[in-house]
């Protein structure tokens, strides 16, 4: 029986993501499935659409990031997972974390693989000298930034060491937004973001470089890092192999907190989901046969630096001994806004980066700036 | 008479032989010009969402583009193709003058010119992406040889206005120079030596040759090549889209920001084939096919002066 796969697991992932195929090829004598990796936004959930309901060329199953599950359903390119799931035990609700995450009205549309959360990289030496106390409840504080920002800026190393520096505009910004609370929709339908939150998301990076505690603009964050030129540095669990290579005692830490006690990362889950097409019985228990194993392997997945959503594996001893488990060390809530037009946000607010920050446009401007392109292109989709 | 009449005879049977000839070119303009063209046009009179089948919506999208300007498809139409515009305007003659400079200079057979002609032809085989790279390398911040070379410090080429402006071309020209710069070799070699000899013993410097005999013998290649670049610089989106995504928004205007470096091509692969925007073809082919109708004006322009120069 052959399964044809298409995921958004481009570059290391999809390097990853072909060796459990394989692995699962080797072992199913009987099943063969082909990955086919693409590009997500421009690529993937451009395709979608477009083949749903043409069994020639809808996939058997796809990955896609969670928040794009009820523009994919609305548009009838996906459908609810029961099918897949039915009969195996392992791929129930209480088997994972935050499982919600892959529901839309009411109906479970995925069963999530990981969470590629924003986190932060912390130079443990730099941290050693510099202020030790901060990481020792695993959890970084703006407030935390700020004084670290002041120690460096009285031994006079300001200019030389940043204490922290963003590498991707908008997840930062979005991690600042949804660690203060913002959300695009309170009932998942209907536009409701919050102007000022957005602002004060903005607004936060912003102070931090009036003070002279960000990099410039244009700089390369990861290199900073890599450098010895910053305490911390913004990035996502998928960045771990990189920050591997630079030969440095680091920590992984969750992205920078408000609350201590409410510890948020932004994470748009990687979700196993059911194209719109028809299956027979035997392609259903295919696919959900590799769903199963991969959840049953996910360690493998793992170990490629994920933080899965198996409870079995999360919870597990080998996956606490890696690094991104310092990330759950908290009671950590891995989540992102869900709405029909979340991507129109995550896009809008991504295509703005720190556009206020380097001062290009005031922060009213910014805010309002998101607001009209955002109401825009939802209009245009209506 | 007889013979001819045979002849004519036998020619009327074999009609379809030179058509056979262009069959296997046919084909493949057809399926991937002429087609997806019809259908890119069929597009812009519908509202689509790739997904479910277009609807026939008259000359909605081309009112919302020439005269909504609650859209944002309104402005990023102006913005895009006065971008676009500035960008043919300034990178074009520099894709002309830089490659007909160095074929000059190759064809005075200086001596290694074979290595020089191949390290200029180089970047012409590389993809846009290794183009990118390389360049985004050079341009960076922090350890780019440029800035470190200059001892410009901590400079971002990719949001200051006008240096991204001069960056995405030095970009555009060095890429695109050995293509063009290979077709002037060949019609610089096409110049009879005996006429430039001829004019040396009259006294003419190298450039009163130059402007007199080389310049005048070379107007269809450079017809050519300006018609060519000129197209392909109104289709631009690589070079900017890879190099600051658009740039700094240097405007707001009716509650829009306009960044510096967006071209229409950019706003129209957001518009149509961006999934996360959700995917607004209509849109995106209406903006197309104002693009596309500029530049077969151009061209018209263009094909009507060469022909009037032959």
């Amino acid at each position: 029986m052959e399964v044809n796969f298409w995921s958004l697991f481009t570059g290391d992932d999809g390097v990853t993501m072909d060796a459990i195929v394989k692995q699962f090829n080797d072992e199913h004598p009987d099943i063969k499935v082909t990955h086919i990796a693409m590009e997500a936004t421009s690529d993937l959930y451009v395709k979608l659409p477009m083949v749903a309901g043409d069994d020639n060329q809808a996939p058997d199953l796809a990955v896609t990031h969670n928040n794009y599950i009820p523009y994919l359903a609305e548009k009838g390119a996906i459908q609810p997972i029961d099918p897949l799931v039915e009969g195996f035990d392992n791929l129930t609700r209480d088997h994972f974390n935050s499982v919600d995450m892959a529901d839309y009205d009411g109906k479970r549309y995925g069963v999530i693989l990981d969470f590629p959360s924003a986190v932060v990289y912390g130079n443990k030496a730099l941290i050693e000298q510099y202020y030790p106390e901060m990481i020792e409840d695993y959890v970084v504080t703006w407030d935390e930034i700020y004084e670290l920002g002041d120690r460096l800026a009285a031994d006079n190393v300001i200019d030389q060491i940043k204490p922290l520096v963003g590498s991707f505009a908008r997840n930062d910004v979005l991690q600042t937004f949804v660690t203060q609370g913002g959300t695009y929709s309170e009932d998942g339908k209907t536009l409701a973001l919050d102007k000022e939150i957005l602002k004060k998301a903005q607004g936060e990076w912003k102070n931090l470089y009036d003070k002279g505690y960000f990099m410039e603009e244009d700089s390369d964050a990861m290199g900073m890092f890599a450098m010895g030129e910053s305490v911390f540095v913004t990035g996502g669990t998928w960045n771990l192999n990189m920050v591997n290579t630079y030969g440095l005692d680091y920590i992984m830490l969750p992205c920078v907190q408000y609350d201590t006690n409410n510890v948020i990362t932004y994470a748009a889950a990687h979700t196993f989901v059911m194209p719109q097409r028809n299956y027979t019985d035997e392609k259903k228990q295919a696919v959900g046969e590799f769903i199963s194993w991969f959840e049953d392997h996910a360690m493998l997945w793992a170990e490629a630096g994920s933080i899965v959503a198996y409870k079995e594996v999360a919870e597990s001893e080998a996956f606490a001994n890696l690094p991104q488990a310092m990330v759950d060390k908290v009671d950590t809530r891995h989540w992102c806004p869900t709405f029909l037009y979340s991507s129109v946000c995550d896009a809008t607010i991504s295509s703005f980066g720190f556009q206020s920050v380097y001062g290009h446009m005031t922060l009213d401007e910014y805010a309002d700036a998101v607001m009209s392109k955002i109401e825009a292109e939802i209009e245009a989709q209506k | 008479m007889q013979e001819m009449k045979k002849k004519n005879r036998k020619r009327m049977r074999h009609w379809y032989v030179p058509f056979l000839f262009l069959l296997p070119h046919l084909i493949v303009f057809v399926c991937f010009n002429l087609f997806p063209s019809l259908a890119g046009i069929y597009a812009a009179f519908t509202k689509w969402d790739l997904g479910k089948a277009p609807q026939w919506i008259g000359l909605e999208n081309l009112k919302t583009i020439f005269t909504d300007q609650s859209s944002l498809f309104y402005w990023e139409l102006r913005w895009g193709l006065r971008n676009t515009c500035l960008f043919v305007l300034i990178a074009v003659p520099f894709r002309i003058i830089v490659p007909l400079l160095l074929a000059a200079a190759l064809n005075s057979k200086c001596p290694g010119y074979k290595l020089y002609q191949t390290i200029f032809y180089l970047p012409a085989l590389l993809s846009l992406s290794v183009v990118m790279g390389a360049w985004n390398y050079m341009f960076n911040t922090n350890y780019g040889i440029i800035n470190n070379f200059l001892g410009l410090g901590n400079l971002s080429w990719t949001k200051t206005v006008p240096l991204n402006w001069a960056a995405i071309i030095i970009i555009t020209v060095w890429w695109g120079t050995g293509s063009n710069m290979v077709i002037y070799q060949a019609a610089l070699a096409g110049i009879p030596a005996d006429i430039l000899e001829a004019s040396r013993v009259d006294g003419a410097n190298c450039v009163q040759r130059f402007f007199r005999i080389v310049l005048p013998a070379m107007k269809y290649p450079i017809s050519y090549t300006l018609a060519m670049s000129m197209i392909a610089e109104f289709n631009v989106w690589g070079q900017p889209g890879m190099f600051n995504k658009g740039g700094p928004v240097v405007e707001i205007v009716n509650g829009f920001a306009r960044n510096s470096n967006m071209m229409l091509m950019q706003y129209i692969r957001d518009a149509g084939f961006q999934g996360a925007y959700g995917s607004n073809p209509g849109i995106a082919s209406a903006m197309a096919l104002i693009l596309g109708c500029i530049m077969v004006v151009v061209s018209l322009i263009q094909v009507h002066l060469m022909q009037k120069n032959s």
